[in-house]
């Protein structure tokens, strides 16, 4: 979930491109009337040709017929399959196995403790890195990111040192998807075996499955960003947020804003965002709702209330629009005015790229439980991050997409009857990278509140109450998978790698004199750089030959770089706790292995807990210093040493293991849906079945 | 990551915590198998070198394999080793044999203990307490299994179970942390037999018997064994929790985890 930063930065904008919707109907029916309209013209030269030809004839009818039998028996070997149980995969986010141990034995979560009691409960060995999107593609693959290529939340292009998200690329219409490896579903849809899929992180754009699937992490917003929030403020405060934009405004009973959507081209090809005005009326007597109009429409927005969704249409020019919905919230109605906006989603009824499959079952889900937040990662971290909004709101928000998710497993469940069905929660990740700072008290942002300090421990109860209901409509031969992708743990130092490369001497700046170098390598002298870090803990050799200006000779030159490095970074102690920084520092061939292992990071950082590469550091920056207090909100994470963090796992099922891992999930899956232990052994799989 | 690696993290955590949250920790050392696991695992999370004072409480009853190990290995792994030791009750002639078992180990380890974590103002200990002697606990005192509780310093005060995270030392009660919590015998064994952690040979058979634990030498009685090697322990701890399940009786091992937890003032 981190990398919403890169928001602006990694700007993609999809509006830029045209749009089709990709709907094959009209170009089959324009082919066959073509081709029945060549028969029809030429029908009397073909019927003259066939008689003095025979023979032809006779092989175009053994052709067709052969063709209808090849109809025929697709259609029949395509018969759905007979599996006639069902399977039930709840994916929660970021869920500790320690914290559920304790709350069990404190009696906290009954449904938990019970599917420990009757089935089975493990620590689930998570991928390295434990990033969601890098874990979530574990499972859904069953292999290790030098396989799938989703090793980072950011990639670097050694041709160029530019950096890239590691999620789907959008370009003009169409969208890159961030893996090619095969997921479950579409083993799930080659044995048709009915599957709903939602929210699952790293499925847009999304697969055509055999069944339903609503894409989730990766899903932007209209304006192709991750999420971008919009701060219509009279206070002076910055204009450029790490996660928004920030307006200033000056306070009038009748102000007009702008909101922001995709970009468009004018003729001169410049590119400029379209906007959409709105008009805000204030009511000196009243102070406590405001009126807002746009489009034609009136709505009212209380204060310190959410409003209802709100619809908005950008015109992008040649019979282009892009419709969105998204939220105001007043947060303050006196002095000084603020209104926030959050991201403006695609409207599901009519999203700008599709972000299901089928294309309508996003509609169809708006026709049963209304509209809904479509973007991949809806909650609004970097505002509360930012301060742009407090807890409250974003509580209030964080609850509101998870009301959402719970009534759509509900209705899938209702009318689920058999094969696989996946539910992905993201909020106990986010209300644990949130609020870390309220349990641990020796994060530096720590406050004692008597509310705050119990939001963790409710979101491990509301998950057990989401697992409650999932366990009470289980039938005799259904299966029950329940897993995250990884712990938590605190987040209280800030390690800046490059600037630590630097002090060791591994990395070089322009001018050696400067106290800091700027964000995305930009002032790096490359000429006397031996490695570079981006991303989350990734180290890249400056190697001969593959970056642009390496100079470190690949093979032994590297080789014995890579060792160095490593034994520097194990012996790193913080002078602040006396403890290491680093658990574990792997090298490449340590932890990845596949077709696509060369793309992968040479090193590999598994900080300690409570340490974690900086925001900084996942942008390629090198500041001053090499480590310091982490003074923001964002105060929990998972990006330690797998091995210090590893997930949760519990089934209805016993297993075979004592250590099951994320890449176990999938072929378990498919070996209980009839794939056979001599077709698994194809897929090239990392993991086992453990049923 | 297999079963040991887990539980080598989660001890490897523990420790690391505790010495982040509060300095003034000293490590507990009975040159025990659980007590050198974890002093194998301290000295792993601080890369080698322990930044705490590692305690051993000596209550001159040992056996002489005790203090040789002590003094082998307090060199090999540079520790800064305390020595507890209730000299005025030694003086005194406070022994097994001449009082109450209860009595002596009262003297000579809890307040040996105590007087000790004053002198060096130690308030946090790490002791190798394993879950399945924990057991005895639960059934003593109905204390849960946490990572760590209160040292009560009045008898009848019911230790507090304190969240790693959210725990304060109050002025008069130290911290008592237990990194091996997860831990079983033959988790102990098994990780002792892939880290090849050094142990006294009197856990190993000598003519048909062998020492489970590490006590006093008069209180310790060497049970029949034919077990000469690490992975002969591990069998036959398997082999006796396989007849436990089958509805024998599981060898006790109380008498000596009550002396143990006497020593840590659970008593």
């Amino acid at each position: 979930m981190n990398f919403l930063f890169l928001n602006q930065l990694l700007y993609i904008d999809p509006g830029t491109g045209g749009f089709i919707v990709g709907n094959l109907l009209p170009i089959i029916i324009g082919i066959f009337t073509a081709f029945f309209g060549i028969i029809l013209v030429f029908f009397k030269r073909i019927f003259n040709f066939f008689k003095n030809h025979k023979i032809i004839f006779i092989i175009v009818i053994i052709v067709l017929l052969v063709g209808i039998l090849i109809v025929i028996g697709v259609f029949i070997l395509g018969k759905e399959s007979d599996y006639p149980y069902r399977i039930i995969i709840l994916g929660f986010d970021g869920l500790s196995p320690l914290k559920i141990e304790s709350l069990i034995n404190e009696g906290k979560l009954p449904n938990f403790a019970e599917l420990k009691e009757t089935g089975t409960f493990a620590h689930l060995s998570t991928t390295n890195p434990s990033q969601s999107p890098v874990a979530w593609t574990g499972f859904s693959t069953g292999q290790n990111p030098g396989k799938t290529g989703v090793f980072d939340f950011i990639k670097r292009d050694p041709k160029t040192y530019r950096l890239t998200l590691s999620m789907s690329q959008i370009h003009g219409e169409s969208v890159i998807p961030a893996t090619k490896s095969k997921r479950l579903w579409h083993y799930t849809t080659k044995k048709k075996v009915p599957a709903v899929i939602i929210s699952c992180p790293v499925t847009f754009p999304p697969d055509r499955i055999y069944g339903k699937l609503l894409s989730g992490m990766g899903v932007p917003d209209i304006l192709g960003t991750q999420g971008t929030f919009s701060f219509y403020t009279t206070r002076k405060v910055r204009t450029k947020d790490v996660g928004g934009n920030v307006f200033h405004v000056n306070k009038t009973n009748l102000m007009v804003m702008d909101l922001l959507g995709p970009r468009k081209m004018d003729i001169s090809g410049k590119s400029d965002h379209t906007k959409v005005p709105f008009k805000v009326e204030i009511d000196d007597a009243n102070n406590q709702k405001i009126r807002i109009t746009f489009q034609e429409k009136t709505t009212e927005v209380e204060l310190h209330k959410w409003s209802e969704w709100q619809e908005v249409t950008f015109d992008l020019g040649f019979l282009k629009k892009v419709k969105g919905i998204f939220k105001f919230y007043l947060v303050e109605n006196d002095e000084e005015f603020s209104l926030y906006a959050g991201a403006i989603n695609f409207d599901p009824r009519e999203p700008f790229l599709p972000i299901s499959s089928p294309g309508e079952y996003s509609k169809q889900l708006v026709d049963q439980m209304g509209l809904f937040y479509t973007l991949g990662m809806p909650m609004d971290t970097w505002a509360l991050n930012e301060q742009r909004l407090t807890e409250e709101p974003f509580l209030e928000q964080v609850n509101e997409v998870l009301r959402e998710k719970t009534e759509l497993l509900e209705y899938e469940l209702s009318r689920f009857e058999k094969g696989l069905l996946y539910c992905y929660f993201e909020s106990p990740d986010i209300i644990q990278h949130m609020f870390y700072r309220y349990i641990d008290t020796l994060h530096p942002l720590y406050e004692k509140n008597e509310k705050y300090e119990k939001v963790i421990e409710s979101w491990y109860e509301k998950m057990d109450n989401i697992l409650g209901n999932v366990m009470r409509r289980i039938r005799e031969g259904d299966t029950i998978i329940v897993l995250s992708d990884h712990g938590f743990d605190t987040f209280r130092r800030s390690v800046h790698i490059n600037s630590w490369l630097r002090e060791n001497g591994y990395l070089e700046l322009r001018n050696p004199q400067a106290a800091s170098g700027g964000e995305l390598l930009q002032f790096v002298d490359w000429s006397r750089t031996k490695a570079y870090a981006i991303g989350f803990g990734a180290i890249y050799i400056n190697q001969k030959g593959r970056e642009k200006e390496g100079i470190v000779g690949q093979g032994q030159e590297t080789e014995l770089l890579k060792e160095e490095i490593r034994k520097k970074l194990t012996g790193w102690i913080d002078p602040k706790y006396g403890v290491p920084v680093v658990n574990n520092v792997y090298k490449q061939e340590e932890i990845f292995s596949g077709s696509l292992v060369n793309e992968t990071p040479d090193i590999f950082i598994g900080f300690n807990t409570g340490y974690r590469a900086s925001w900084q550091t996942a942008l390629g920056a090198v500041p001053e210093q090499t480590i310091e207090d982490n003074l923001k909100k964002w105060s929990g994470d998972h990006l330690h040493d797998p091995v210090l963090i590893p997930g949760i796992f519990f089934s209805n099922r016993p297993v075979i293991t004592e250590t099951p891992s994320i890449y176990d999930i999938t072929p378990s899956v498919l070996k209980l849906i009839g794939y056979t232990d001599k077709e698994l052994e194809k897929f090239d799989m990392d993991g086992q079945p453990i049923f | 990551m297999d079963y040991l690696d887990n539980l080598e993290q989660r001890s490897l955590y523990i420790i690391r915590e505790a010495y982040s949250r509060y300095r003034n920790c000293a490590l507990l050392w009975s040159t025990g198998k659980d007590s050198t696991a974890m002093l194998w695992i301290a000295r792993k999370a601080f890369l080698g070198k322990i930044p705490f004072p590692v305690i051993h409480i000596d209550t001159t009853y040992n056996s002489k394999e005790v203090y040789t190990f002590r003094e082998m290995y307090e060199k090999e792994w540079g520790l800064n080793l305390i020595i507890a030791q209730n000299k005025m009750a030694i003086e005194k002639g406070m022994g097994p044999e001449c009082n109450e078992k209860s009595e002596c180990c009262e003297a000579l380890k809890t307040i040996a203990l105590k007087k000790t974590l004053e002198e060096n103002s130690c308030n946090v200990l790490l002791a190798g307490i394993r879950g399945d002697e924990h057991e005895v606990l639960v059934r003593e005192k109905g204390i849960s299994r946490q990572c760590m509780d209160i040292f009560p310093d009045t008898r009848n005060m019911q230790a507090t179970i304190l969240d790693m995270y959210q725990s304060e030392i109050k002025t008069d009660n130290r911290l008592r942390i237990h990194p091996m919590i997860f831990w079983t015998v033959t988790d102990i064994w098994h990780y002792i037999k892939r880290e090849k952690i050094p142990v006294l040979s009197r856990y190993f058979a000598h003519s048909g018997k062998r020492y489970k634990n590490i006590g006093c030498e008069p209180c310790c009685t060497p049970v029949d064994s034919t077990a000469t090697t690490v992975k002969k322990i591990i069998k036959e701890h398997e082999d006796i929790r396989a007849a436990g399940k089958n509805g024998k009786t599981a060898e006790p091992e109380d008498a000596y985890t009550i002396q143990k937890l006497k020593s840590l003032g659970y008593m």
